[in-house]
């Protein structure tokens, strides 16, 4: 029970987080990319398990993760990758026992039923929030490196089959499979979602604006 | 963080993954790879921003649609995914109505330009005929003038020796109203700096509203209402601030015409009437007597640069 008690107010120390950091870049110093990305998958997957706190979710999983490090040092049985998402699937199964899930709707959510509202077109409602939105997103996309400001424009420009079309010569362009110019663009933009959304701090921004593909 | 090959799945089942639709244990090792396959996570990453795509414009259908308002809206971060879309989309057709209003001006900048080098031409030939003309008549007569005089009076027919080459060769002064009419010729030819855009009835709420982009000094907005039925012989707008309700703006009678395979109304509004909001427009239809029958409602933005 102690040892229990002593689990539970455990404290992510500074010389916790950089082994993590370490232990996640697997070797390659990435920046603090690798924990990002982790981070932002952990979200995900917590978000489409409907957990209502997605976010505590994932950084409750890189804490265990980070004190099992500094517990054993380090960790044999599965890569980073694997492991993290071993922790999060016993985070996901506890929440599930504590009651921190729970089947959201979108009428729980956000008071709205069906289609029409700021939901589907969160630029009809708001002018304000509208322009602090483009204005965001003007100023994160110049964060990105030129190739990949256009490339992403680019790839996700025009309708259905114009769109499809696009894509082809664009991949050709740039000697790419579709798949690899999915995986590429899809990069680009999560990246810039990070920073649209808010959650990039000037550490982050660097990220968005440094790390290459 | 390695790729497994084996567990990349097509993108259909990753779209009924995205929607909560798979049971858990299918769902399970998609989980998995979703946190531990970088491939898998920026493919599954790939197939959700499509498929956030295709719902802001207006692509999705029937149970998918149902399920990703019932289940995928549900959550704030995949409703920020949803707004990072629609402001994508918003900058596109910004962009798209930007570039077609600059490729409209460059055309008629470039149009204006050849009309006013041929006023100028078609004014320079004038000035030089005219000119040749009062100096031929005003010329001092001295001797030699006399005797080709006489000579003309002998023998009227004008032979090889007679004075072209004493036209003024240095340019001639413009007469005192030239400079004003070829100005007068500037104006009539200056560009009336208009902005079109091409928009179709509202059909359902929570549409995308088509942005227009109005740059200074546009002096009028063209709005082309996109017809699905034309069964008038003239149409009448009406531009209203869908806050207030206000009418800001009437047109008189408007004939329909054909553009491509569609029926177009255009209404051209005073560029002045415009702020940065969105606006209605009410499209009634005037029958014989003139008595006005609503048809639709359009909605625009204006942005003013």
């Amino acid at each position: 029970m102690a040892s229990k008690e002593l689990k539970k107010h455990w404290n992510l120390s500074e010389e916790a987080f950089r082994a993590l950091l370490a232990w996640l870049d697997g070797g390659a110093e990435s920046d603090g990319a690798s924990y990002l990305e982790m981070r932002r998958r952990l979200v995900a997957y917590f978000d489409r398990k409907n957990s209502s706190s997605p976010e505590d979710l994932a950084d409750e999983t890189l804490n265990r993760v980070a004190r099992r490090l500094e517990e054993e040092g380090e960790i044999r049985d599965a890569t980073p990758p694997h492991f993290c998402y071993m922790t999060a699937r016993f985070v996901y199964l506890e929440s599930l026992r504590s009651g921190g899930h729970r089947e959201r709707s979108l009428e729980e959510t956000s008071g709205a039923s069906g289609r029409g509202l700021t939901l589907s077109a969160p630029f009809d409602a708001d002018s304000e929030s509208q322009q602090k939105m483009m204005g965001r997103l003007e100023d994160c996309l110049e964060k990105l490196q030129t190739g990949e400001r256009e490339l992403i424009l680019e790839y996700y420009r025009g309708e259905r089959r114009e769109k499809i079309e696009r894509r082809r010569e664009l991949a050709m362009k740039l000697g790419l499979t579709l798949n690899a110019l999915a995986i590429r663009a899809a990069r680009i933009r999560s990246r810039l979602e990070q920073c649209v959304t808010g959650g990039a701090d000037d550490s982050e921004s660097t990220f968005l604006s440094h790390r290459s593909e | 963080m390695p790729s497994n090959e084996n567990q990349i799945a097509d993108d259909s089942l990753l779209v009924r993954y995205l929607l909560g639709e798979l049971p858990e244990t299918e769902a399970e090792p998609l989980d998995l790879s979703s946190v531990a396959d970088d491939d898998f996570a920026a493919r599954l990453s790939a197939v959700e921003n499509d498929l956030v795509d295709a719902y802001v414009r207006g692509d999705l259908e029937g149970e998918t649609l149902e399920r990703f308002t019932s289940w995928f809206l549900a959550s704030e971060p995949r409703r920020a995914k949803v707004a990072l879309a629609a402001a994508l989309l918003e900058r596109e057709r910004t962009a798209r109505v930007a570039d077609a209003a600059a490729s409209r001006l460059s055309w008629k900048a470039s149009s204006t330009r050849r009309r006013t080098w041929s006023l100028l031409a078609a004014a320079m030939l004038i000035l030089v005929t005219s000119g040749y003309l009062l100096v031929v008549e005003l010329r001092p007569k001295g001797p030699e003038s006399r005797i080709a005089e006489r000579r003309e009076a002998a023998a009227p027919a004008v032979t090889a020796e007679e004075p072209v080459t004493q036209l003024p060769s240095p340019p001639l002064p413009l007469p005192a109203e030239e400079p004003g009419r070829v100005a007068d010729s500037r104006a009539e030819a200056a560009p009336l700096r208009t902005i079109s855009f091409l928009v179709a009835p509202q059909t359902r709420a929570g549409e995308s509203v088509v942005t227009v982009s109005v740059p200074p000094g546009t002096d009028e907005v063209t709005a082309r209402l996109q017809l699905e039925f034309d069964e008038f012989p003239q149409y009448e707008v009406v531009l209203k601030n869908p806050a207030t309700d206000e009418s800001l703006w009437r047109s008189g009678g408007l004939r329909p015409r054909r553009q491509g395979a569609l029926r177009i109304v255009s209404a051209r509004l005073p560029a002045s009437l415009l702020k940065t909001q969105n606006y209605s427009v009410e499209l009634a239809g005037l029958s014989s007597d003139g008595a006005p029958e609503f048809i639709g409602n359009y909605v625009f933005r204006a942005v003013l640069e």
